[in-house]
């Protein structure tokens, strides 16, 4: 069984302008996320990756079409989600609260996560305390202690400064590579994408839909910075950007 | 390899010397204001209008004391009645059936656009509008005929009127309250695997209270004023019209009037202190928007100490402005219980 397996699926939303208009957000999309694969979700804005996202989280129905998962997914949202009145420990904590972690187990827990996104100075702060980067990282140390099998993030890193970014998606990788998880991991970078992922799912501009995978080549474990020394790098990098700016033939081109 | 120009030390900021600022005139004000107080208060003290041995007398006269139990009493049942009422009308009206949320626009137009002490001398009038109540099937011969003046007694008549008048107003706060709450802490939950009543539960109604709470403080210290218009219904045993009805029989309003003000200020200054901790305690996590006095003290001394930190060693020390103290990982465990800070 794949970790996340989305069939036929399309989303359409009532139009603001005309009431007998609708939006179609996803327009058939298709896409297969097998266990413990990586797979990077890769479009321009307002394509409808959030939209994907929210559907295979269980947050929204399908117009049309199937998602299933393996098991709840746990997730990173766009706009972190993270909750005001807890402390970023507290943020952090609350997964296991859920599922009745015993105390101590928990406190241990939670310092490694922190230890792990680098917050824990501020360990103690409120959400509205710290800045928009420290609020996304929380939300992804949350969704860490939430430790399902299957992970759904949503541009979890887009507010870091490249160097955060970057420490955060190696250590993302380190994480995924010790545990058992199948990550859906949305991204409008193309760096991003092709760093983390085994396989990129390129969508158009909208109406969003599914115009390539391609299989990312570099070996596990990756040291993200070494992996910009490659020539594949390059090769992939213009491949992705063609295939973006619907370029077909100069995308297939580079892949013979 | 690119060279890397070398950095330029960072003069040290010249301390700030600070000269207070004088405000003769407003010292002078202040004097005189002073002065006039105490004039007042001494002469307040002599005058005999006010009887001051009277006031003694009645100020725990168990007859006052008893109505000051029942405006009590009065207030708190109201309030109950105004909160679950306010409640179902606030979720009607965010229901999308159209005729619940017209009856409940209705209802809100209808006890706000009125007086509540007309409201009242209507509920009062209620027995002789409706002079049974009939249990039974509509259109048929009822079962039971009661007489309403009978089974109502004015005590309930003035709880129901104050309650329904007032629930109009705790729809709108509720209904702010609800509507505060961003959903992406609901979707959020949900994402956790929390089901409707434990989001609910843990997210939507603690967050809506802290926009709830405090208005609602509000709505009792005026409901515990607003009790003294029963005297409409016309339910007599409350702290006014108590006292009122006590001076009509000894001729000397003004220090009764006195004792059931001094009652009043003792019952509102205690829901002021009661209103102001739960303040606090609802607005945690919410620096800059609900600051507390604590907080913004402590916030003051933080946007100073850049004056202080004139020394790389002290600029390099986490200052942990505005962190709450001791809120580490030891605070975990009692997330929900924490206290106010
Ligand atoms: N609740 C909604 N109601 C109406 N339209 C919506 C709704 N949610 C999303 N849309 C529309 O669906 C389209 C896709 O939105 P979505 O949030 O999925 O984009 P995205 O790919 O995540 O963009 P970004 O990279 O900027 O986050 C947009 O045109 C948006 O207007
Ligand atoms: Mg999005």
């Amino acid at each position: 069984m794949s970790g996340i397996s989305v069939q036929g699926l399309w989303k359409a939303y009532p139009s603001a302008e005309d009431r007998d208009e609708v939006l179609v957000a996803l327009e058939d999309v298709s896409l297969e996320v097998g266990e413990r694969e990586f797979v990077c979700v890769l479009g321009p804005s307002g394509c409808g990756k959030s939209t994907l996202l929210r559907i295979a989280a269980g947050l929204e129905k399908p117009s049309l079409g199937t998602v299933e998962t393996q098991s709840r997914p746990s997730v990173v949202f766009q706009e972190h989600g993270v909750f005001p009145w807890l402390t970023v420990a507290e943020n952090v904590a609350y997964p296991l609260r859920l599922r009745r972690v015993p105390r101590a187990a928990r406190r241990e827990r939670v310092a490694e996560l922190l230890e792990l996104v680098g917050l824990t100075e501020f360990a103690g702060y409120y959400p509205s305390q710290i800045s928009g980067g420290m609020r996304q990282r929380t939300s992804v140390a949350r969704a860490l202690a939430d430790d399902g099998n299957v992970l759904l993030m949503d541009e979890p890193f887009g507010a870091l400064d490249e160097q955060t970014r970057v420490a955060l998606q190696q250590e993302l990788l380190r994480i995924w590579e010790q545990t058992e998880k199948s990550v859906l991991f949305i991204t409008h970078s193309v760096d991003e994408a092709l760093t983390l992922a085994d396989r990129v799912v390129v969508m158009s501009h909208r109406p969003g839909r599914i115009i390539a995978e391609v299989e990312i080549p570099f070996g596990r474990p990756r040291d993200i910075i070494e992996l910009r020394r490659d020539p594949r790098y390059g090769e992939i990098t213009y491949q992705l950007w063609n295939l973006l700016e619907g370029d077909t033939a100069a995308a297939e081109a580079v892949a013979q | 390899m690119s060279e890397i120009t070398r950095a330029v030390p960072v003069a040290r900021p010249k301390p700030i010397q600070a000269v207070p600022l004088r405000h003769p005139w407003r010292n002078l004000l202040a004097f005189a204001l002073i002065f006039l107080l105490l004039a007042f208060i001494i002469d307040a003290a002599q005058r005999e209008a006010y009887d001051w041995p009277a006031f003694a007398l009645y100020l725990f006269d168990v007859r006052v004391i008893q109505a000051a139990g029942v405006t009590l009493a009065l207030t708190f049942l109201a309030m109950i009645g105004a909160v679950v009422v306010g409640i179902v009308l606030a979720v009607m009206r965010e229901t999308d059936n159209p005729v619940l949320r017209a009856i409940a626009w209705g209802v809100i137009w209808f006890f706000r656009g009125t007086p509540v002490y007309v409201q009242l001398v209507f509920w009062g009038l209620l027995s002789s509008i409706y002079q049974t109540i009939n249990l039974g099937l509509p259109f048929m011969e009822p079962w039971l005929v009661l007489e309403t003046a009978d089974v109502i007694p004015l005590f309930w008549i003035a709880v129901l009127g104050l309650a329904l008048n007032e629930a109009a107003y705790m729809a709108e706060i509720v209904r702010a309250g609800l509507l505060s709450i961003d959903p992406g802490q609901t979707e959020a939950a949900s994402a956790l695997g929390m089901g409707w009543w434990l989001t609910m539960r843990k997210v939507v109604i603690p967050q809506a209270m802290r926009v709830i709470i405090p208005p609602t403080g509000n709505e009792v210290i005026s409901m515990l004023k607003t009790t003294s218009l029963v005297t409409a219904v016309p339910f007599s045993w409350d702290l006014y019209t108590r006292t009122r009805d006590i001076s009509a029989a000894t001729l000397n309003p003004i220090p009764l009037l006195l004792v059931a003000s001094v009652w009043y200020l003792f019952f509102t200054s205690i829901m002021m202190i009661g209103q102001s901790r739960l303040e606090k305690h609802f607005s945690r996590g919410q620096l800059g928007h609900g600051a507390t006095p604590k907080r913004r003290r402590r916030q003051d001394r933080a946007d100073r100490a850049p004056v202080v930190l004139a020394s790389p060693e002290t600029v390099a020390a986490p200052s942990g402005a505005g962190a709450p103290e001791g809120a580490g990982m030891s605070d975990v465990a009692g997330m929900t219980e924490g206290d106010a800070r």
